[in-house]
């Protein structure tokens, strides 16, 4: 995990010593200056230490306001110097964090906690407070970076991408049997073989597409990635896999919630709202082509990728987002 | 290439086997001109050489030459299209090819060609140009816009990962396809197309270097501003040479001249000859070129709905 660190002075690098050589975390320093292009850039998970001292008063407060409305930012403030009075109003703000004049070490262990004491503040935000710090899913249980901690018969939170491939009565009419059948699993293959990179399987597959897991573990957008990758293929695929004369479509409907997780095969009995979710939005909702995601995932987007997404409307009460597509 | 004794083994036996020394004289002669065999094996030209011997002379004479693999195809050619009319059953054809695998040649029975497989190592001349021979190559050219600009306002740093990083995309987006990159000068290079499909994988890899860029723009480009490249696509002959900086070609001067003249930022332009050689699902997705006053050319973009 990387750890940013806000700051014009040098002295502050000294305060994570100890964690220099960890194999866990990285120090990467930043000026402040460039922060906010730095934390807008950022796609894996990270945390932020900034390092207030180094920003004049009126600055000190902008910046503070600025972090506080960063949806899903783990930040710490550094305040060698002690200059802020009211550091409860910090935690009130969104902080996870505080190192103040007689502070000046950070451990591992203190980052654990602080990372634990993140978690719990985003699942336990109560309604009417910033709404976009509600955009993880309650109970946050993380199903971990890849798939190692993943046990058969427990619920996690995973990301939940639906894609099938459109125009089906069509393609029955137009294709043989064994024709479709190569078709399909050419499709299955080159689903599998893009969400890889974000270790994403396939979970559940009916006749011409299927459902898709990726363990999530924090602020990471990767998977939103993918799905763009995914569309912007299209041509490639339909091209060089399918070799069929026209373009074929398929669309993708992405969101994140909760599911107890079974191996492939024994899911019949999984009952969960996420689930259930995913499937009426990209069975009865997305147009053919499209991709479209919860708001949910949208809100936690960086400003840039942001701007890729139109409001779709609302569905079974979730706002839905969908992405613009190459012309 | 190293040719193992085996090999040769295998393929005198192959070649002694399946033919009489007088069409074993007629494969040589078309890879080594007027093959005289008594001359070479120091038999009378008054003496029948036996099978044995002409094979063994036949298949030293073609390794001390390199024509080893050039020889094998004849071979496959033999059993698979005949030779003068006539079929061979070549034997241990299957082994010998086995042999190929070992050293990290397969063979595309479609070019009719052993290729270097992939999955083992890949080379400037996929393990069988000649140098000095003409090939016809299909080339995808590729600069960054504004480098020394952006050399200028970036941290060095940033920007040799930046343009590592394109080089990756690159990398990753041709070599599936099967192209090699011959040239590259940190702010763009050049990719090389031979084998089947030459003119699609380039305009593809083309395509997908496009969609890249553009993800890549969007989460991790730690540049100023938004990278940008150009890129063209032309083929035509070429005489292929180890060193990139001996290599002379009237290919590569019209490639460059589309890419600077008429080529905008974050376009592949492809030359009319490469145009034509797309099938219809592709050609679909190519627009005739409205930059730089040239009409033959056409481009492809990545352009979102507003």
């Amino acid at each position: 995990m990387d750890i940013i660190v806000v700051t014009d002075t040098a002295v502050v690098k000294e305060y994570f010593k100890p964690i220099e050589k960890s194999k866990t975390y990285r120090i990467r320093i930043c000026p402040c200056a460039n922060m906010k292009e730095e934390l807008h850039r950022e796609v894996q998970k990270f945390l932020v230490y900034v390092d207030i001292n180094s920003y004049t008063t009126e600055k000190r407060d902008q910046t503070l306001k600025y972090l506080s409305k960063i949806p899903s930012l783990v930040y710490g403030i550094i305040d060698a110097r002690g200059v802020l009075k009211d550091t409860a109003s910090l935690f009130h703000s969104g902080a996870s964090d505080y190192l103040g004049k007689n502070m000046k070490r950070i451990d591992a262990r203190r980052l654990r906690r602080v990372i634990a004491f993140a978690s719990v503040k985003e699942s336990s935000a109560p309604e009417g407070t910033d709404r976009r710090r509600l955009s993880l899913p309650e109970p946050y249980i993380s199903s971990g970076k890849d798939w190692r901690g993943v046990k058969t018969g427990q619920e996690y939170t995973f990301y939940l991408m639906f894609a099938e491939l459109d125009n089906q009565t069509a393609l029955k009419n137009q294709f043989s049997d064994v024709q479709l059948n190569i078709a399909v699993n050419k499709f299955k293959s080159f689903i599998e073989r893009m969400v890889a990179s974000e270790h994403g399987r396939i979970w559940i597959w009916d006749e011409f597409g299927g459902l898709i897991l990726f363990p999530y573990s924090g602020t990471s957008f990767g998977v939103v990635i993918t799905c763009m990758r995914i569309i912007l293929s299209r041509k490639l695929f339909s091209v060089e896999e399918l070799n069929f004369k026209k373009l074929v479509s398929y669309r993708i409907t992405l969101h994140i919630g909760n599911t107890v997780y079974r191996q492939r095969g024994e899911t019949g009995t999984i009952i969960s709202s996420s689930i259930n979710t995913i499937f009426h939005l990209g069975k009865k909702y997305v147009k053919p082509g499209n991709f479209y995601m919860t708001a949910k995932l949208y809100r936690n987007l960086p400003q840039k990728v942001k701007k890729i997404f139109r409001p779709a409307g609302s569905f079974e009460g979730h706002e839905i987002m969908r992405m613009r597509l190459p012309e | 290439m190293r040719v193992s004794g085996w090999l040769i083994h295998l393929t005198t036996r192959a070649l002694g086997e399946s033919m009489d020394v007088r069409s074993m004289i007629h494969l040589a002669r078309r890879l080594i001109r007027n093959y005289d065999i008594y001359e070479r094996s120091g038999f009378s030209p008054n003496m029948s050489i036996p099978n044995k011997d002409a094979a063994s002379q036949i298949v030293r004479d073609i390794k001390k030459d390199e024509l080893m693999l050039d020889f094998i195809i004849l071979l496959i050619q033999c059993q698979e299209a005949g030779l003068g009319g006539r079929k061979y059953r070549v034997p241990h054809l299957r082994e010998i090819i086995n042999e190929l695998n070992k050293a990290g040649l397969i063979y595309d029975g479609e070019v009719k060609m052993f290729l270097e497989n992939p999955h083992v190592r890949r080379t400037k001349n996929w393990g069988v140009l000649r140098e000095n021979d003409e090939y016809i190559f299909t080339f995808l050219s590729l600069d960054i816009v504004g480098s020394s600009a952006i050399v200028s306002q970036n941290e060095s740093e940033i920007v040799h990962s930046t343009y590592d990083d394109i080089r990756g995309i690159v990398q990753n987006a041709i070599e599936r396809r099967n192209g090699r990159i011959w040239n590259w000068a940190g702010d763009g290079g050049l990719v090389a197309f031979y084998f089947s499909n030459k003119n699609s994988n380039a305009v593809l890899s083309a395509m997908e270097i496009i969609h890249e860029l553009y993800l890549y723009n969007l989460v991790s480009c730690r540049l100023n501003k938004p990278l940008r490249i150009r890129m063209a696509i032309h083929n035509g002959p070429c005489i292929y040479m180890r060193n990139y900086g001996d290599i002379k070609s009237d290919t590569l001067k019209k490639l460059y001249e589309i890419e600077t003249k008429y080529t905008p930022p974050n376009h592949v332009t492809l030359s009319n000859s490469v145009y034509h050689m797309m099938n219809e699902t592709i050609a679909a997705q190519l627009t005739p070129s409205k930059y730089g006053a040239n009409t033959s050319c056409y481009t492809y973009h990545l352009k979102l709905e507003r």
